[in-house]
C-alpha cells in the first residue's frame, strides 16, 4: 500500500510541488480543458515511461535527463497535434499549457523515479496510475471551479447556477483556493488509509 | 565522463530526434488537413453564420493590406470582404464605434449578389445588448438604401454607429460595381433629411425622436424624445414632403432636394402645426408654471413665436412689476435629458438659471467632485456675447456639460430671434 500512496502522490506533483500548482490551477478552470490535459499527461507520461523503460539499457546515466527531454517533448508534439485535429477548442483553452506539459515535473518523476529503475510492467502501471489520478485530481478542481464558478458544465450554462455563481472561483484566486482544498482531502483520505493498511 | 557514453548518448539523442521529426510526419500526414480545416472553420464561422448556404468564401480586401486588394473607396470602418465563391453574394466584416461608449465592435454581414442583406451578426452579447431590440434584425432582407433601419429612440448611439458601418461595407460594394445601389424611398430621403433642418430633436446627429400615429396628409412623422419638436412625412398629391414644428408655433416645409418650400404649402403648414399644437402646449404649461415660481410676480405670460429648430422647447415673455423679461425652457441631451430654464433680461442677460436636475445617477460618475459651488450663479448677467463656454462645465460629468453648453447657445440664438422678428 505504501507503493499505492506514492503512486498518488507522484501523480500529483502540483499538490507537493509548488511549481507545479499553476499548471494545475491554469488548466482547471474547465472541465472540458481538465479532461484534455489529463488526456495529455496520461498519453505522455505512459508512452515516454515506455520509451526511457526500453533504452535505459544504453543510456549513459549522466544523460538522462537531456535523453528524457527529446523524448517527453517529441510525444508532447504529437499529442498537441492530435488534439488540434481532433479537439481544437480544448486546445484554445489550453494555450500555451499543453506545450508547457513538455517540461512538466509529472512525465519526468515517472521516466527517472520508475522508468529508469524498474520493469516494463511496474512502469505501464505506475505510468497510468499517475496519468489517471492527474486526470481526476484536474477533473475534480475542474468540477468544483467551473460549476460553482462559472455556473456551467462541459460549457454548458446551468440556469439555476446563474444567480450564484462564484466567479473568484473561476479565475486564479479560485483555482490556489481549490487546489488546496483538493490536496487537503487527497491528504486526508491518502493518510488515512496508508495508516490503515499499515497497521 | 567515459568518450563511450557521450557518443553513445548522441547517438540516442539523435536517434530520438529523427523518430519524433518522422512520427511528427507522418502524423501531420493525417493531421495537418484537420488543423487547416479548423483554423479556416474557425474564421470562417461568423461568415457562415451570415450566408448559410454559402459554399466557400474568398478573401478580396484586408484592411491590414489594403494595397493587395483590386478593390478602390473603401472605407475605414471595413475590415474584410469576402466573396463568396459559387458567386451567391459577399460577407463584409465591419467595425463600428459607438459615440457613447467610444468601444468598437465587429460585426459579420452577409449580401447577396442583387444586394440584399442577408444578416446582420455580431458575436459579443454585451454589444448586442446595447442596440434597440430587434435592430440587427431590421437589416435583413434590405438593398443599400436600408429601408425600414431606423435610429430614431431607445439606445441610438450604438444603433447609428452600426448602421453607419453596415452603409460602410455596402457603399465599398457598390464603389467597385460588386452590387447595384438601392432607391431611397421619397419617405426615407426626407426622414434622413431631419437632422439638418431640426437639429434640436438628435443627438451627434442621430434622431432622437418617437413615431406618432399618421393622419390626414401625415403619412409618418416623429415627436423629439426631449418635446422640442415634431417632424412629419406629409404627402400632397404625388409629392412627399417634409414639415419641421418646434414648440414656438413656426413650421417649416421641405422637398425632397431639401429646398424650403413652406411659402407654397400653407395648408400643410396648418395640418402640421395642429398636429403639433398638444406637445408645444404642454411645454407651454411647464415652463409658466416654472417661471412663476423662479421669479415672485410673474405675470401676463404671453409665449413667443420663433423660427428656431433647436433644443428650446417653450419661450414667453411675461412682467414682474412692470417689468418684461423673457423665460426660455431648454431640453437638449445629456447623459439624461436634461430640462433647463433660463429667465433673462430684455437686454438678453440671463437674470435667472436653474435646471431640474444637473446630475442623473451620479454613482456612475467616477470622476465627479461634486456640483461646482455657485455655478447657476457663474450664467447670470451673460449674454450671447460675454459667455463663456467654461462656465458650463461641470468636471466629470462631460455629457452634463455639453447639454448645459447647448441649451446656453440655443436659448441664446432663439432669443435673438426673438428680438430681431419683433418680440418686444
Amino acid at each position: 500500500m505504501k507503493n499505492l500512496k506514492n503512486y498518488l502522490l507522484r501523480g500529483t506533483p502540483s499538490l507537493l510541488l509548488p511549481i507545479g500548482a499553476g499548471f494545475v490551477m491554469a488548466s482547471s478552470s474547465d472541465i472540458r480543458a481538465a479532461l484534455g490535459m489529463g488526456f495529455a499527461v496520461l498519453v505522455v507520461t505512459l508512452l515516454s515511461s515506455i520509451v526511457v523503460c526500453l533504452i535505459k539499457k544504453f543510456t549513459p546515466e549522466k544523460f538522462h535527463l537531456p535523453i528524457h527531454v527529446l523524448i517527453v517533448t517529441g510525444f508532447v508534439s504529437l499529442v498537441d497535434m492530435l488534439m488540434q485535429a481532433y479537439v481544437p477548442n480544448v486546445v484554445t483553452m489550453l494555450g500555451v499549457h499543453l506545450a508547457a506539459l513538455a517540461v512538466s515535473a509529472v512525465p519526468y518523476r515517472e521516466t527517472i523515479e520508475v522508468a529508469e529503475v524498474s520493469g516494463m510492467k511496474k512502469t505501464v502501471i505506475s505510468a497510468l496510475i499517475t496519468g489517471l489520478f492527474f486526470t481526476v485530481i484536474m477533473v475534480a478542481c475542474a468540477l468544483i471551479r467551473e460549476v460553482l464558478g462559472n455556473g456551467s458544465s462541459f460549457g454548458l450554462e446551468i440556469a439555476f447556477l446563474a444567480n450564484y455563481k462564484i466567479s473568484a472561483l473561476a479565475g486564479a484566486f479560485g483555482g490556489y483556493l481549490v487546489l488546496a482544498i483538493v490536496l487537503a482531502i487527497i491528504r486526508a483520505i491518502g493518510e488515512k488509509f496508508v495508516d490503515k493498511e499499515e497497521n | 565522463m567515459k568518450k563511450n557514453d557521450l557518443l553513445k548518448a548522441l547517438f540516442i539523442m539523435v536517434l530520438t530526434v529523427i523518430i519524433s521529426v518522422g512520427a511528427m510526419f507522418l502524423l501531420n500526414l493525417h493531421t495537418g488537413p484537420l488543423i487547416e480545416q479548423n483554423n479556416q472553420g474557425a474564421e470562417l464561422a461568423p461568415l457562415k453564420a451570415v450566408m448559410p448556404d454559402a459554399e466557400g468564401f474568398e478573401a478580396i480586401y484586408d484592411s491590414e493590406n489594403p494595397s493587395a486588394s483590386s478593390l478602390k473607396d473603401v472605407d475605414a470602418a471595413v475590415l474584410k470582404i469576402y466573396k463568396e465563391t459559387s458567386g451567391k453574394g459577399f460577407v463584409f466584416r465591419v467595425s463600428a464605434v459607438s459615440q457613447y461608449t467610444k468601444g468598437s465592435t465587429e460585426y459579420t454581414v452577409g449580401v447577396t449578389s442583387d444586394g440584399k442583406i442577408t444578416k446582420v451578426q455580431n458575436d459579443v452579447y454585451s454589444e448586442s445588448q446595447a442596440l434597440v431590440p430587434g435592430f440587427l434584425d431590421s437589416f435583413t432582407g434590405k438593398d443599400s438604401a436600408l429601408p425600414g433601419v431606423e435610429v430614431t429612440g431607445g439606445t441610438t448611439y450604438s444603433s447609428k454607429a452600426l448602421k453607419e458601418a453596415v452603409e460602410s461595407g455596402l457603399n465599398a460594394l457598390i464603389n467597385n460595381d460588386l452590387i447595384k445601389a438601392g432607391v431611397k424611398s421619397d419617405a426615407q430621403i426626407l426622414t434622413e433629411l431631419i437632422p439638418t433642418v431640426f437639429p434640436g430633436i438628435t443627438s451627434d446627429g442621430a434622431l432622437k425622436a418617437d413615431a406618432v400615429t399618421p393622419s390626414g396628409n401625415i403619412e409618418s412623422g416623429y415627436i423629439g424624445q426631449n418635446g422640442a419638436g415634431c417632424a412629419f412625412i406629409m404627402k400632397q398629391g404625388d409629392e412627399s414632403f417634409l414639415a419641421v414644428c418646434n414648440n414656438l408655433n413656426v413650421c417649416k416645409v421641405y422637398n425632397k432636394e431639401g429646398a424650403d418650400v413652406t411659402a407654397e404649402h400653407t395648408d400643410l403648414v396648418t395640418e402640421a402645426l395642429t398636429a403639433a399644437a398638444t406637445n408645444a402646449q404642454t411645454y407651454y404649461n411647464k415652463a409658466v408654471t416654472k417661471f412663476t415660481k423662479m421669479m415672485t410676480g410673474a405675470t401676463n405670460f404671453v409665449s413667443i413665436d420663433i423660427e428656431v429648430f433647436d433644443t428650446v422647447v417653450a419661450a414667453v415673455e411675461f412682467e414682474v412689476e412692470s417689468v418684461k423679461y423673457y423665460g426660455f425652457y431648454s431640453k437638449s441631451f445629456g447623459f439624461e435629458i436634461m430640462d433647463v430654464y433660463y429667465v433673462l433680461d430684455s437686454e438678453g442677460k440671463i437674470v435667472k438659471m436653474t435646471a431640474d436636475t444637473f446630475i442623473f445617477h451620479e454613482e456612475y460618475f467616477a470622476g465627479f467632485g461634486g456640483m461646482p459651488s455657485g455655478y447657476t450663479q457663474g450664467f447670470v448677467g451673460n449674454d450671447s456675447t460675454s459667455f463663456d463656454e467654461n462656465t458650463a462645465i461641470i468636471a466629470g460629468a462631460t455629457m452634463t456639460s455639453n447639454a448645459m453648453k447647448q441649451s446656453t447657445k440655443d436659448i441664446f440664438a432663439a432669443f435673438e430671434k426673438a428680438a430681431v422678428g419683433g418680440a418686444e
